[in-house]
């Protein structure tokens, strides 16, 4: 079931939050984690026993890493002098590190074994393939996943490494860490939470009232618009040309790549607000996962903007642990004898910056299309900041300031185009398909499909087209007025009610009337749920 | 005190040159500082100071004004 299905809006929601309000408040959390294991088992069956697995290490390595720090400090002697203190405070790190490391490495192991077992047979049969040896698989292929596998091992992983970290005691109670881990709406896509944010939240039982129930309504309709008018739309256009990519070149390449840029962001941040409005009906705040990325005036910042909680968890559980480790020390020193100024103190992340665009690629998906996708985006930013006061220099040499509005927009196209780039290895089958996409762009103009209406013939007609541009118009609008102090919603909910009612049917009507389902069209998936 | 704090002011406008980094109210919230700067800050300190640095301590509030980095280094080696 995905969350912008008619099943889900008009059956599944309403009716779980029905009973959520309808139930004592106390007990409202168990509504919560019956109706995500309900969502769950709709949605993958028997797998759904992998996410209880999940929740059991999870809970049990948590608890078991508390016990080690308690037993420590509990076996302090009466006469311990401070030296002693720090080595008994040392040794019980060392042993709930190790407790840690256990816990997560083993929801690490489950990811790995059904999400990338199949790629590294494939890969390892290749190799022996290539040495002349008998494969050992024999073509496996790739293991089924429960729904949301590689949202919610994050979260266990996270969960079990603040504890060991000390940022908040172990949860004793199995029900609330089950529903932190299953909770439905950010199950699918995300957003990324984190226990310590969401665990009370679930614990209140408060239901949306007033201008949270409104804000909720909001984020809904504004989401399924972003999903239904604007990606479903574009969705056969896109998918026409990437198949059969071979048959298209010039402009036409560069239109269909620039309208899967556009065709992703509004899915995903599409299903990621209904995901957010779903959850503040029951009065849970999730992260927002977007910040108007494409007004980023470099790739860097652009990942501070888009998928901010996949960002916000690889800089804390890979980031900085990398840059702060010994190997990245090492690297520090040696950079600081033989370099100097800005390559010396930029080669110190180089490290933590490869660990973080492999992870961040390769989590997307098993191939190792993503893990180059990962590694296009380690270049752009380790190179521009390895050439950033290169470009200094030149700015000043011309005499051009870089804040000034010409540039800063200049900075923007060029963000946009670079990430086109990266969209484009991001949706293509295979790295060869990407080159020739690429090299097909300087073929010809390649106008031909586009004048002869042949492009328009596979799902997504002119007004089709028309009317998924006007919609994303009005993102654009909506992301710009999102810029100003208070956002789109200080805008409509600090008004009076026909103002507020005015936006509401009307993204209702825009939904209903210009939306991508019924006769003629087939739903789409939600393309981060397949992540 | 104010060593510490002249010294982490001249850190700082060695990483991140042109930028008035007394003047900026929030230097995270400003987005002076990201994840990549404050690395690069910590490597400083750390030499600077000889003291070590944990992901623990990789928060905002340690590094939102030149003061507070001023006050995290000083409070490391007390």
């Amino acid at each position: 079931m995905s969350l912008s299905s008619w099943s889900y809006l008009l059956a599944f929601l309403p009716a779980t939050v029905l009973a959520y309000a309808l139930c004592p408040r106390r007990a409202r959390w168990a509504v919560v984690l019956a109706a995500s294991y309900c969502f769950l088992w709709l949605s993958s069956g028997w797998l759904v026993l992998y996410v209880a697995l999940a929740t059991l290490v999870t809970y049990g390595s948590a608890l078991w890493v508390q016990g080690v720090f308690r037993r420590g400090e509990q076996a302090a002697p009466a006469d311990e002098t401070r030296r002693q203190a720090r080595e008994r405070r040392r040794a019980t790190k060392r042993r709930a590190r190790r407790v840690m490391l256990v816990g997560v490495l083993a929801d690490l192991a489950v990811l790995v074994a059904l999400k990338y077992g199949g790629m590294l047979a494939s890969s390892l049969d290749a190799l022996r393939g290539a040495l002349g040896m008998q494969p050992l698989f024999g073509g496996a292929s790739a293991a089924a996943m429960p729904l949301g596998i590689s949202f919610y091992t994050l979260m266990c992983m996270g969960y079990v490494i603040d504890v060991y970290r000390g940022k908040y005691e172990a949860c004793r109670n199995l029900g609330t860490v089950a529903t932190f881990v299953a909770f439905f709406p950010h199950l699918t896509e995300g957003p990324i939470g984190t226990f310590d944010a969401l665990a009370p939240q679930l614990r209140a039982g408060r239901v949306a009232r007033g201008r949270a129930l409104t804000r909720a309504t909001y984020l809904i309709l504004w989401g399924l618009f972003k999903k239904l008018v604007v990606a479903d739309r574009l969705n056969p256009l896109v998918g026409e040309v990437f198949a059969n990519h071979a048959s298209y070149q010039g402009l036409v390449v560069v239109l269909a790549a620039v309208l899967y840029t556009v065709q992703l962001y509004a899915d995903f941040s599409g299903v990621v607000d209904v995901a957010r409005g779903s959850a503040e009906l029951m009065g849970v705040s999730l992260a927002p996962n977007f910040c108007q990325p494409f007004f980023s005036h470099d790739v860097n910042e652009f990942w501070r903007r888009w998928h901010m909680t996949l960002g916000a968890w690889l800089k804390e559980y890979v980031f900085f642990p990398v840059s702060l480790s010994g190997a990245t020390r090492r690297v520090t020193t040696w950079a600081h004898a033989h370099l100097r100024g800005n390559a010396a103190r930029v080669a110190s992340t180089l490290l933590a910056l490869l660990a973080v665009w492999s992870a961040c690629g390769i989590w997307h998906g098993a191939s190792w299309k993503y893990l180059v996708y990962g590694l296009y985006y380690f270049a752009l930013v380790f190179l521009g900041m390895l050439l950033e006061p290169a470009f200094a220099r030149l700015a000043s040499a011309l005499g051009q300031d870089r804040r000034a509005p010409l540039w800063r927009g200049v900075a923007v196209a060029r963000t946009c185009l670079l990430v086109v780039v990266g969209m484009t290895l991001f949706r293509a089958d295979t790295l060869a398909d990407f080159g020739q996409m690429v090299a097909s762009v300087f073929a010809g103009a390649g106008l031909g499909p586009l004048a002869s209406g042949e492009l328009f013939a596979h799902g997504c007609d002119l007004l089709d087209l028309r009317v998924a541009l006007a919609g994303a118009a009005v993102m654009l609008a909506f992301d710009v007025l999102q810029r100003r102090p208070g956002g789109v919603s200080g805008l409509v909910l600090d008004h009076g009610t026909p103002l507020r009612w005015a936006a509401g049917v009307g993204l209702l009507c825009a939904v209903v009337v210009f939306g991508a389902y019924g006769v003629g069209y087939s739903p789409v998936a939600s393309i981060y749920a397949g992540f | 005190m104010e060593d510490t704090k002249q010294q982490v002011k001249e850190i700082l406008e060695r990483l991140v040159p042109g930028v008035d980094v007394e003047g900026t109210p929030d230097l995270v919230k400003a987005g002076v500082i990201d994840s990549m700067v404050s690395i690069m800050l910590v490597n400083e300190l750390e030499d600077a100071f000889d003291i070590e640095v944990t992901p623990l301590d990789m928060v905002p509030e340690n590094f939102s004004s030149v003061q507070a980095i001023a006050d995290f280094v000083d409070g490391q080696l007390a």
